[in-house]
Parts: structure tokens; sequence; C-alpha cells
């Protein structure tokens, strides 16, 4: 009679019921994967940290089952007006003196140039944090805009792609022609009706990019997935 | 209080002196501004997490300590 226990079989790691359902919660990587082959996409950094595909960041409310796939600011070149006043300011207290139009003690034109220094400081460094903190974010789930318009307001959207209508691009001039950025209008079925990122890099891939993510989820919610 | 010393204090006081409590007193107010943007850097830090958040929060609080720095030499040496 032969034996209806074989004990020379190695056991298998996993119940299959439980492989089955590891499989089914990482079907967003793969579909993520998919969507960045198809729009010619590959993980990383480029136009200085303004265009990050799948950056492994972390953002508030972000789910268990939620990867950031874009991660977008806008082009760098926008910030070239403040970039040039904060110089122009810097170099603002030599030029006054140098006039000698001034006539105080010593020490209180060097606090006043310490202070004007500082002033300057802040006006770039705020300007920076509102570029910096300011971003439009693409996840497998939704968009996330968040903005920080000044020093005490911030302003954070939420939209699932299930909820959008249409995404549209807004792109022109020579300047945005030859640096490749525009503007982004996502149409949704939410309350908020629209929800924007502007002058970011590659608005065509980036469309695209929210346009198959929300076909793919369109496809998988239809089959009951 | 006397009103004469009083009074003999406001007239000793010249136009510097007074400068000088207008710089303390702005720089106070200052002061403010940069603590709102140490306590927003760590809000924005928490609500997006990056690599390079913990530069900026440098950045905020540098400002910070500088404008301290400012006010105690205006105290000082005005």
């Amino acid at each position: 009679m032969t034996d209806v226990y074989d004990s020379s079989h190695p056991p298998l790691k996993k119940n299959p019921i439980d492989l089955e359902t590891d499989r089914s919660k990482e079907w967003w990587k793969q579909l993520i994967d998919d969507v960045l082959e198809d729009v010619g996409l590959t993980p990383g950094s480029s136009v200085m940290s303004t265009f990050c595909v799948r950056p492994g960041s972390h953002f508030v409310n972000q789910q268990e089952d939620e990867e950031i796939v874009l991660l977008l600011r806008a082009h760098p070149v926008t910030n070239l007006g403040w970039i040039l006043l904060t110089l122009v300011m810097l170099v603002a207290p030599s030029f006054v003196l140098s006039f000698g139009i001034l006539t105080l003690p010593g020490k209180f034109i060097f606090v006043g140039q310490m202070t004007w220094y500082l002033v300057t400081f802040l006006f770039a460094f705020e300007k920076f944090l509102m570029w910096y903190y300011s971003v439009f974010i693409v996840t497998n789930e939704r968009l996330v805009d968040i903005d920080f318009d000044n020093l005490t307001f911030r302003n954070i959207t939420h939209t699932n792609l299930n909820h959008i209508e249409e995404p549209e691009m807004i792109t022109g001039g020579f300047v945005r022609t030859m640096l490749q950025y525009g503007d982004i209008f996502v149409t949704t079925a939410s309350e908020n009706p629209s929800i924007e990122a502007l002058a970011v890099p590659m608005p065509q891939k980036v469309v695209n990019v929210i346009s198959r993510l929300s076909e793919e989820l369109e496809k998988r919610r239809e089959r009951g997935q | 209080m006397n009103p004469d010393v009083l009074i003999a204090f406001v007239t000793s006081l010249s136009v510097f002196d007074f400068v000088k409590w207008a710089f303390v007193l702005g720089l106070l107010v200052y002061m403010v501004f940069a603590v709102i943007i140490v306590k927003q850097v760590g809000i924005m830090n928490e609500a997006l997490e990056d690599p390079r958040n913990p530069i900026v929060a440098f950045l905020g609080w540098a400002h910070l300590l500088l404008t301290i720095l400012l006010i105690i030499v205006s105290i000082v040496i005005l």
C-alpha cells in the first residue's frame, strides 16, 4: 500500500490562497510599470527635480496601497524672476552706499545693511518654499495638488482618478515650447470642478500617464476587480 | 515716580536712541515671521516627505537664529 502522506516533499512556503492575495495586493505596481513603459518613462528625476518618476517620496494621507507615480513642480525657469530680483536686492546696499547719500553713524549703517540682507534672504526663501512645496502628485489612485500660497496659507486638493473627466494640456509661446513645459487642467466629476498643475515639465507625458492610469482603473472597475 | 526724573530721562534721549529701539521693535516683529517660517516648513515637511527636507528645515532655523543674533547685536552696538 502506498503512503498517503509523503513527507519527502518540501512544504509550501505559503498557502496558495495567501500567495494569490499577495499578488492581488501588488497589482497596482504592475499597473504602474506597464503605464510608465507605454509612455516611455523610467524611474528617476529630471529637470532639476521638477519631474520625478516614482520618487519613493510620501505625502500626508497616503494610503497603504498607494504609490507616487509622478511628482511635479513648476519648471525651474519660472523662478528666474525672483532670482534676478534677489540679486538686485543683494547689490543694492553697496550701490546706495557708494554714492555716500546716507550720513548715518557706521554702526547704524552696519545694522541696516544686515537687516536688509536678512529681508532679502526671507524674500528669496519664501519664494523658494512656494516653488518647492507646491507640487502636483499623480498616484495610482488619485491626483493630489499641494499649493503653498504664502507663509500662512496652504491648499491641498485630492481627486480620485475614477472621478476625472478629461485631462487637458495647454502650452504655447516661445519659451514654453523650447523648454517643454505647460499647464495641465483636469476636469473632475467631484465637488472640485478642476485640478490644475501650472508650468510643469513635459505636460503631454503627464496627461498621457493620467489618461492611461484612469483607463486602467476604469477597466478594472468594470471587471469588478 | 518724580516727573522731573522722567522729563530729564526723555530729554536726555537722542534721535538715535529712538531709531535704535525702533530697529529693535521692527526686528522683534520680523522674528515672528521667522518663527512662522520654521513652523510652516515643519508642517510642509510632514505633508510631503522628501530627502531634501532637512536642508530646507535647516535654512529656516538658520534664518531664525540670524534674526535673534541681529536683535542682540542691535541692542548691544547701537
